[in-house]
């Protein structure tokens, strides 16, 4: 029961050793070897799921940032249409109303002229008219040039009055 | 009674190789090399193809071997990793090797032949001492260990070379031995039932706690030569 064999001890330790050999190789070095790719894997996993958001993050931005950017030059453009289409819109209405003026100006002139033009005409029958109605009246043939003159220089006499 | 229990106490040589004036095979040798066998068989079956994304076969034995190596980082630290597969392997082999008579096929745990455990024993100290040795970066830290934690100390520490491995050896030996007798005893005066309710006891109980308690103390001793990394390890964060 309690024999020594220095055999049987020396056939233990080698077939401990070989266990432990077989076993480091193939159980604990296999598990430990796929729990450790698997660890690496999540970790990489992590690490681009990270950078990834990252990434967007920084894409939001940008896009924030160029939407905003937008949004300020359409209102510059609306804003400086606005302003010339207004400038636009002055110049016209000045322009309508130069012309206008202009228009009533001539029309006004041509009305005087035509004005002075109807007196005229109308003096000189009137005063032929006179003449002649004088000439009736007194019953003489009187030196016609005379008469004339002393009519248009009553009538101016007249109209200057008016 | 007597006889028959003595025969089967009895480290029976199997055959002998006809060298060096003949090398005895005991039976225990044999019990190993089925165990071996046995066990290689089973984890090349097992890790034949692991995969990222494990089987349930596979998750389970992962965590088998996450709860061995916790179990040993609790008792060495970090520092002991590099012995972790051999503490492993020590364990698995104990606890198949305590437990195989419960199968019969007229097995008999090896651990119940003295020569076995001392060879497991023999192999524990010299892993203790190379640890220390390496722990403590060299002769000179090796040769201080001795002296720790007070020079006083130094005669227990030199018996401890020899008083570990034999503690560690008759112990096994002594509760694998004590708990076959008791076995063959009850398998003696009722062969039915009742002994696979003890068996459970002294093969299985008995048996897993053996290897338990053998690969914690082996790794135990190892963390008092560890003990300087594990130190230098904590003070640098701190």
């Amino acid at each position: 029961m309690l024999e020594f064999d220095v055999w049987t001890i020396a056939f233990s330790i080698i077939n401990i050793l070989v266990l432990f050999l077989f076993m480091k190789k193939f159980l604990f070095g296999r598990i430990n070897a796929i729990m450790e790719q698997r660890a690496k894997l999540v970790q990489d996993d992590l690490d681009k799921a990270k950078s990834e958001a990252e990434k967007a993050q920084k894409i939001r931005t940008e896009y924030e940032a160029t939407v905003a950017n937008a949004k300020d030059e359409a209102q510059e453009i609306i804003s400086s249409a606005r302003r010339s289409a207004e400038k636009q819109g002055e110049r016209i209405t000045q322009k309508a109303q130069q012309e206008a003026e202009s228009i009533i100006r001539t029309a006004q002139k041509e009305i005087a002229l035509e004005r002075k033009q109807s007196i005229e005409s109308a003096q000189s029958e009137i005063a032929d008219l006179a003449i002649a109605a004088a000439s009736k009246i007194v019953g003489a043939n009187l030196q016609s040039d005379t008469n004339k003159e002393l009519v248009d220089a009553f009538l101016a006499e007249e109209g200057g009055c008016k | 009674m007597g006889e028959e229990l003595m025969q089967s106490l009895e480290n029976k040589t199997v055959f002998t190789i006809p060298l060096f004036g003949g090398i005895p095979i005991h039976e225990s040798i044999i019990t190993m090399w089925i165990i071996m066998a046995i066990l290689m068989a089973v984890v090349l079956l097992l890790t034949r193809n692991l995969k990222i994304i494990p089987s349930k076969g596979q998750a389970l034995l992962e965590f088998g071997v996450t709860w061995v190596q916790d179990f040993l980082e609790g008792n060495t630290g970090k520092a002991g990793k590099r012995y972790f597969s051999y503490l492993g392997t020590v364990l698995i082999f104990l606890a198949f090797s305590n437990f195989i008579g419960m199968f019969g096929f007229g097995l008999k745990p090896p651990t119940k032949d003295i020569n076995v455990t001392v060879a497991f024993a023999l192999l524990s100290i010299i892993l203790i001492e190379v640890s220390t040795f390496r722990g403590q970066g060299g002769l000179k830290g090796f040769f201080k260990s001795f002296a720790k934690p007070m020079p006083i100390m130094l005669p227990i520490n030199i018996m401890e070379l020899a008083i570990r491995p034999l503690s560690l050896c008759m112990r096994l030996f002594g509760n694998v031995l004590g708990a076959f007798v008791v076995m063959k005893l009850i398998e003696h005066v009722c062969g039915l039932i009742i002994p696979m309710v003890f068996s459970m006891y002294f093969d299985v109980f008995d048996g897993l706690i053996q290897a338990y308690v053998f690969v914690f103390l082996t790794s135990l001793f190892m963390s008092e030569g560890l003990e300087t990394e594990h130190q230098a390890e904590q003070a640098e964060p701190a």
